[in-house]
């Protein structure tokens, strides 16, 4: 391996790695770790710490065009981050007492659940009236706009619930070092309301600030390597952009299948480090 | 059908509020991350200008990323090795540059919502920045 092999093959997947992330409203985690482990043959230290600044150019890069083009919805957003923040907090504090293979294994049910719930969703069932005045005084409702430029108003509901299960989102990935994007898509979009691609957008936002919180960490410890992480984080970057602008064309209900997907994917991925 | 909500007029009070957050938000990011691109392409170059060899020596390339490999861990030990004109020094501080950025986003928010008046949301955006930073702080100590 030379740098100029790894400067190549390190960028060309990490654009991969944005645009499906900036797409899901996750981090590139998924790709980017085993790219650089098993094909690049990089220190699992210094993979995970280019994935968590990975994780901060996906939002970074994709959040600018999202707010922008009023796709994303801000409130939720920093109404969720709350309880995302202090779970995770909670988490690095409460890290050391539980066993986490029971952590990995507990987890890798609730994905699957997750994913059987998200494959079967049907928004036209939905209970639209649910009423909630929270999300009324705090303005939580929004509106995207529509491939045909058409603008669709969508009401939140379910916000308290909602709040909840982002400040356990929050504590998961402070406890097990996984984004929270994967619980907090699912949960915005099936249970609060948000049309998927919103929920995605929203996420995407989100997942910048808990990365950030924990990037410092991983800098002061000396696990992000400047040559590791430069070819990560500009192709990451790159992609965020190109799935920005992917995004509009494409429908909720496909999105949501690749969703289902990833969720299926990282459900393994625990399983495996549960019964390992 | 793909979403569930019925078309709507826009155009709720309050609306236009929300919006200056968001392009304020969407503003600080945009420039956060060019920033550090510019940043961390420029390390890369300098690095590679001041070293041209190690682009294609397989032993350069282990130790760059070796366990003990060499490079700043701190802001300071960035901006020694910046007027150093050292390399991968830049590129951490493009790195820096990067992660400051979602806090710099909050920030901006919190800004926007207390000028339009918004008391809860400028509330909850400085709560966030309270919980990043006790995370900074206990990150830290570990």
């Amino acid at each position: 391996m030379t740098l100029l092999v790894f400067l190549l093959t390190a960028f060309a997947l990490s654009i991969l790695a944005g645009t499906v992330g900036a797409m899901l409203g996750l981090g590139g985690g998924i790709i980017v770790v085993p790219t650089l482990t098993l094909l690049l043959g990089i220190d699992i230290r210094f993979a995970i710490g280019a994935s968590i600044v990975s994780v901060i150019a996906t939002s970074s890069g994709a959040a600018a065009t999202y707010l922008r083009d009023d796709v994303s919805n801000l409130r939720v957003g920093m109404y969720l981050e709350i309880a995302t923040a202090a779970g995770a907090l909670a988490g690095a504090f409460v890290g050391g007492l539980i066993d986490p293979r029971w952590l990995h294994l507990l987890f890798s049910i609730v994905l699957v659940g997750g994913a059987l719930a998200m494959w079967r969703h049907n928004e036209a069932k939905d209970e639209v009236a649910v009423t909630d005045p929270i999300a009324d005084r705090l303005r939580l409702h929004g509106h995207l706009r529509e491939r045909d430029g058409r603008v669709i108003e969508y009401r939140v509901r379910r916000s308290r619930t909602g709040l909840a299960i982002s400040g356990a989102a929050g504590l998961v990935s402070g406890l097990l070092g996984i984004g929270g994007g994967i619980i907090k898509v699912p949960t915005m979009h099936m249970l609060m309301g948000l049309p998927m691609r919103a929920a995605t957008a929203t996420s995407n936002l989100m997942i910048g600030v808990t990365a950030a919180a924990s990037a410092g960490v991983y800098f002061a410890r000396g696990e992000i390597d400047p040559f590791v992480a430069a070819p990560v984080i500009v192709g990451v970057v790159i992609g965020a952009r190109i799935g920005a602008k992917l995004l509009p064309r494409v429908r909720g209900t496909h999105l949501r299948w690749a969703f289902t997907a990833v969720l299926l994917i990282i459900a393994a991925q625990m399983l495996r480090k549960g019964i390992a | 059908m793909n979403d569930p909500a019925t078309p709507r007029p826009v155009g709720e009070p309050g609306d236009s509020r929300v919006r200056r957050a968001e392009v304020a938000a969407s503003w600080c990011l945009r420039i956060g991350t060019i920033s550090s691109l510019v940043l961390v392409i420029s390390g890369v170059v300098v690095t590679l200008g001041r070293h041209p060899e190690w682009l294609l020596d397989p032993e350069a390339f282990k130790t760059l990323v070796a366990q003990d490999a060499d490079f700043p861990h701190s802001f300071s030990e960035a901006i020694d090795g910046v007027l150093a004109f050292r390399g991968r020094a830049i590129i951490q501080l493009g790195i820096l540059c990067l992660i400051m950025t979602p806090v710099l986003r909050v920030v901006v928010s919190a800004i926007a919502f207390a000028r339009a008046n918004d008391r809860i949301f400028a509330g909850l955006a400085i709560a966030v920045l309270v919980l990043l930073g006790a995370a900074f702080a206990a990150g830290g100590l570990h």
